[in-house]
């Protein structure tokens, strides 16, 4: 049962992609990188992570490892990996801080945000949105307004703590409809459970819809701006249609390491941070991205302090809506 | 299962129902300030489970009342055969407890080898044969060519250093 | 969506000549099936540097050949040791063991082998054909229908509970109960954790399964040891006959393998259903079927064929949403998804269009790697059900050590490896005093999915209970679910009255 024997020009891939022996001693870094996701395997995190490295560990010159700890929205990840890794910058985690910071907010995990753990890299900037069926008679996003008016609408979202969730309970607080939330634990059962007509709309980060489209139609987003117009048919901002102060409502992911590694090793962060910024001038990256079905657009890099300043600003808004969002009576 | 049964008393039948209901207790206990929609499965479950374990209760209080069943507490079996299950039990609880200081290799090839022999095999070629070659195999087919991460011990590091393999950080 | 003969000619051409990969694809499967803890889809992540970097068609061919030997092979250690090697195959330790027990255990594995190969090569073909219509079935099989196919699965704890019914109930709703620990299915909100964070995701089924059954059954045979009063384990015939014996037995129950197959089949199809959900079902339907039901339990060969056809079943049906919607029916098939996806591959129905090769391609390597195990079967027959012969003192600590490490694998927690032993203690501990350890696994493993389908039921119904009855499909089952409950109380009470 050894893996890599599969005869022929694999058996050469293959032994390309294993962890290359001990090199150069002591530059960092001097081993292969383990990252934690906080997400289950095949989700968009995984895919993006991926194209990620293909261009980063060519820079770095070592390979990345993923495990995944998927479970209470993404608590298990986290508390895992603030408690039980290293700190020693080749454990980082790779998270989604949006969900993950409302989860944070909500359900007081046994770890200090930003004392314990730092965002450093973000990646992409995926603005939530709302999405109907292609053949669903609603047209527009006030048509499903005025319709929640008259009925309480079902929609599917990835989970209740999420971002998405929050931005179509503020539309109907804003606009006195009402929206009942199915949370179908992940965004791909969340577009199947809208494309067959289970629940009337869904709300979910807008990258993923538009590798859908045929089969699933935007029809608004919550952000300032529509920065994938092209690629959602010129779906309007939902402020711009109601008039209405959501603030914007985006996933982000990032790359996060233990605030301590950063204390202790400030030069292994800060080859971590300039590589890492250096990504992003590489075609190579993405390429692998908009292959993994990422839209370029939605490609922004963020240092630190951005990091920092959304994720505060993301538990700010979970606190504000704690009732609707979290189990505790 | 396999082998004749011994007329059993009726008390081990209670240590299932009695785990049961102890969990139940638990479950109840750590829910109740929770929305419903977090615990309505569970809780109509344990009232079935409550139900199901009283009727369980009256059975068999019934049956030591007319004198049919006692209440003590054995599983029955051959004394010798459980002393050396506590024992296989006891050295598996010594084997996780030694894996992360030993690594999986000298800890599975003690475990086998002290398991063995507690069970009898007094065949040198066939104990030590045992013992020796499954631990390689793990080492070989899950640590280096799989890349499972079990705990690294001396023996691992040793033949990583040697053969210069990735991992044994 | 449609396929020409001269294409299909050229796409199992095409996956005959990836041999290469199939074959390396099936032996990996079979040795990662057999031991419990060794989920297909940690291997495939495990090997991505690997799938990534071959070309796609390949990479294709490797994974699917080891997703399809690993739901094959999971019936060995399940059918000689009582350990099932995944939760797929833990419905076929029910007659399995039996008949090891009874003195089979090679006809036994010759007929799981074969239910699982026929089952897998006619549902592969089925989908060749039926793709079109299989891919809508995926959307309208919805929340509502799943509750009743899971319900389906769970009265299988009423079924093996025949002997004494409320200790059966009691040991299925403990199973239930310790289901429920983990986050809640609406808030994520964790429940029941003991403060472990290691239970937040619920219960792991690896180390229940290997605590419940392999440390259970070891703690067992001990027994054996002891008082030398060894199982009827020793073949007592020439090998040969005895596999000429299990062809037979597959044979005549060639019509079961066909509609147990098509039970995984559209049960696969559905995103997020397991093979043991298939399992389950396809053995509790068998049984209902069957017009000797009081054999199920004591070695009765159509309860190995059942569980068997329709895990690999499974497999035929979870590509299908990924393939024709872009969604991942199952984990396995997530992992396959990356991959396709890294080579720039878009899923959905356009790819019917665009690349055929690709999209039915899957089904065709699907197809010959099962034609490819077909000449596995009679070999790996014969040599695994030696293992019977292997001393008590020998096979005892190898069975706990291993799958004690198995624990370990799949989620790289010491604490799953305690796990297993808590259990292990638990299932001896229900051996002895006749709770069925089947129904305690069948409450854990059906327990989170039946709370998460009814909760979201109940949502989408806002409220209302009878949303549950509120579409055709579903109401079907519903009926089917009650003549499925009746229909055996029914007859019994008619087989009491003739026997008096």
């Amino acid at each position: 049962m050894t893996a890599p024997m599969l005869t022929r020009r694999t058996l050469a891939a293959g032994l390309a992609a294993m962890p290359v022996a001990a090199r150069a001693q002591g530059a960092f870094p001097e081993r292969n990188f383990r990252v934690v996701i906080p997400t289950g395997q095949g989700g968009g995190a995984e895919r993006l992570a991926r194209s990620f490295d293909d261009g980063w560990s060519k820079l770095l010159g070592r390979q990345f490892e993923y495990e995944f700890y998927p479970g209470a929205a993404g608590q298990v990840g986290y508390e895992l990996y603030v408690a039980r890794r290293e700190p020693d910058a080749y454990n980082l985690l790779f998270g989604n801080m949006g969900p993950e910071m409302i989860m944070y907010a909500l359900q007081r995990p046994r770890f200090r945000f930003p004392d314990d753990i730092t965002y450093f890299c973000r990646i992409d900037i995926d603005d939530s949105c709302v999405f109907v069926r292609q053949d669903s008679p609603f047209r527009r996003i006030e048509d499903v307004v005025a319709e929640a008016k008259r009925r309480t609408l079902n929609v599917a979202t990835s989970r209740i703590p999420h971002p998405a969730s929050i931005g179509i309970l503020a539309l109907g607080e804003a606009t006195g409809s009402r929206f009942n939330l199915i949370p179908y634990a992940g965004g791909n059962p969340t577009m199947v459970a809208v494309m067959s007509g289970e629940t009337d709309i869904g709300v979910l980060p807008v990258a993923g819809i538009t590798a859908q489209t045929g089969r699933l139609r935007v029809l608004g987003i919550f952000s300032r701006e529509n920065v994938l117009a092209a690629k959602t048919d010129n779906a309007p901002t939902i402020n711009a249609v109601f008039g209405t102060r959501i603030p914007d409502l985006y996933s982000s992911r990032s790359w996060a390491i233990h605030t301590r590694a950063i204390e202790r090793h400030p030069d292994r962060f800060r080859k971590l941070e300039e590589t890492a910024r250096k990504v992003f001038e590489d075609r190579a990256f993405l390429e692998a991205a908009e292959k993994a079905g990422q839209p370029l657009e939605s490609i922004r890099f963020g240092d630190r302090a951005v990091c920092t300043e959304y994720a505060l600003g993301m538990i700010e808004l979970a606190n504000r809506f704690r009732a609707q969002l979290s189990a505790q009576r | 299962m396999a082998g004749e049964r011994r007329r059993r008393p009726a008390g081990a039948e209670l240590i299932i129902p009695t785990l049961a209901v102890g969990f139940t207790a638990y479950y109840f206990w750590t829910v109740q300030e929770l929305a419903w929609e977090a615990k309505a499965n569970g809780i109509v479950i344990g009232a079935i489970l409550l139900v199901l374990v009283a009727l369980l209760g009256l059975r068999i209080g019934l049956r030591v009342a007319r004198g049919e069943a006692s209440l003590g507490l054995t599983l029955g079996g051959d004394p010798q055969a459980n002393r050396l299950r506590l024992a296989l039990l006891a050295l598996t609880v010594a084997f996780i407890a030694a894996l992360p200081l030993l690594g999986t290799v000298i800890a599975l090839a003690l475990m086998l080898a002290a398991g063995m022999w507690l069970l009898g095999a007094r065949h040198w070629p066939t104990l030590l044969g045992v013992s020796l070659v499954t631990p390689l195999l793990v080492w070989a087919g899950l640590i280096v060519a799989i890349g499972t991460r079990f705990p690294l011990g001396p023996f691992e590091r040793g033949m990583a250093a040697l053969l210069g393999l990735a991992g044994a950080e | 969506m449609e396929l020409d003969l001269a294409t299909l000619a050229g796409l199992f051409g095409r996956s005959f000549s990836l041999w290469w990969a199939i074959v390396p694809g099936i032996a990996l499967g079979l040795a990662v099936g057999i031991l419990p803890g060794f989920s297909p889809q940690n291997t495939l992540i495990i090997l991505l540097p690997v799938t990534l970097a071959m070309d796609v068609e390949a990479a294709l061919a490797f994974m699917i050949a080891l997703y399809c030997a690993n739901h094959l092979s999971g019936s060995i250690p399940a059918i000689l040791v009582n350990i099932p090697g995944s939760a797929g195959a833990a419905a076929t330790c029910i007659d399995g063991y039996q008949m090891t027990k009874n003195g089979q255990a090679q006809q036994a594995l010759v007929v799981s082998f074969v239910a699982s190969v026929a089952g897998g090569l006619i549902t592969s073909l089925a989908v060749l054909a039926l793709l079109p219509f299989l891919a809508r079935l995926g959307l309208v099989l919805r929340s509502v229908e799943m509750v009743v196919i899971i319900l389906f699965g769970l009265t299988l704890i009423a079924v093996l509970a025949a002997k004494d019914m409320l200790k059966g109930l009691i040991g299925g709703a403990f199973g239930l109960m310790l289901g429920a620990i983990g986050t809640d299915q609406v808030f994520s909100t964790p429940r029941a954790t003991f403060g472990f964070l290691e239970l937040y995701d619920g219960l792991p089924l690896v180390p229940v399964l290997i605590g419940l059954f392999a440390i259970s059954e070891a703690l067992v045979m001990i027994e054996e040891r002891v008082t030398g009063n060894a199982a009827p384990r020793a073949p007592q015939r020439p090998q040969w006959l005895e596999t000429v014996d299990g062809l037979r037995m597959a044979a005549r129950h060639w019509w079961q393998i066909v509609w147990t197959g098509f039970i995984g089949l559209v049960i696969g199809v559905i995103p997020g259903a397991g093979a043991y959900i298939a399992s389950f079902v396809a053995y509790q339907q068998s049984r209902l079927f069957s017009r000797t039901p009081h054999l199920y339990g004591t070695g009765h060969p159509p309860g190995v064929i059942a569980p068997e056809s329709a895990n690999n079943g499974v497999t035929s049906g979870t590509l299908v949403p990924t393939m024709a919607i872009g969604v991942p029916g199952g984990s396995t098939s997530a992992v396959m998804m990356i991959v396709l996806q890294y080579q720039g591959i878009v899923l959905g129905p356009r790819l019917f269009l665009e690349q055929p090769s690709i999209a039915y391609g899957v089904f065709v390597m699907m197809t010959v790697a099962y034609l490819f195990m077909v000449a596995l079967i009679l070999p790996l027959a014969r040599y695994a059900a030696k293992v019977v012969t292997v001393p008590v003192h020998t096979i005892v600590p190898l069975i706990i050590a291993l799958t004690v490490v198995g624990a370990f694998a799949d989620r790289e927690y010491l604490f799953d490896m305690a796990l297993a032993l808590v259990f292990g203690v638990i299932g001896y501990v229900a051996v002895r005093t006749d709770y069925h350890v089947t129904s305690i696994l069948i409450g854990v493993l059906l327990g989170p999915i039946f709370e998460r389908y009814l909760l979201r039921s109940l949502r989408i119904g806002q409220g209302d209970i009878l949303v549950l009855f509120s579409s055709p499909i579903a109401n079907v089952l519903w009926c089917l679910l009650v003549v499925s409950v009746v229909l055996p109380i029914w007859r019994e009470r008619r087989l009491a009255r003739t026997a008096t």
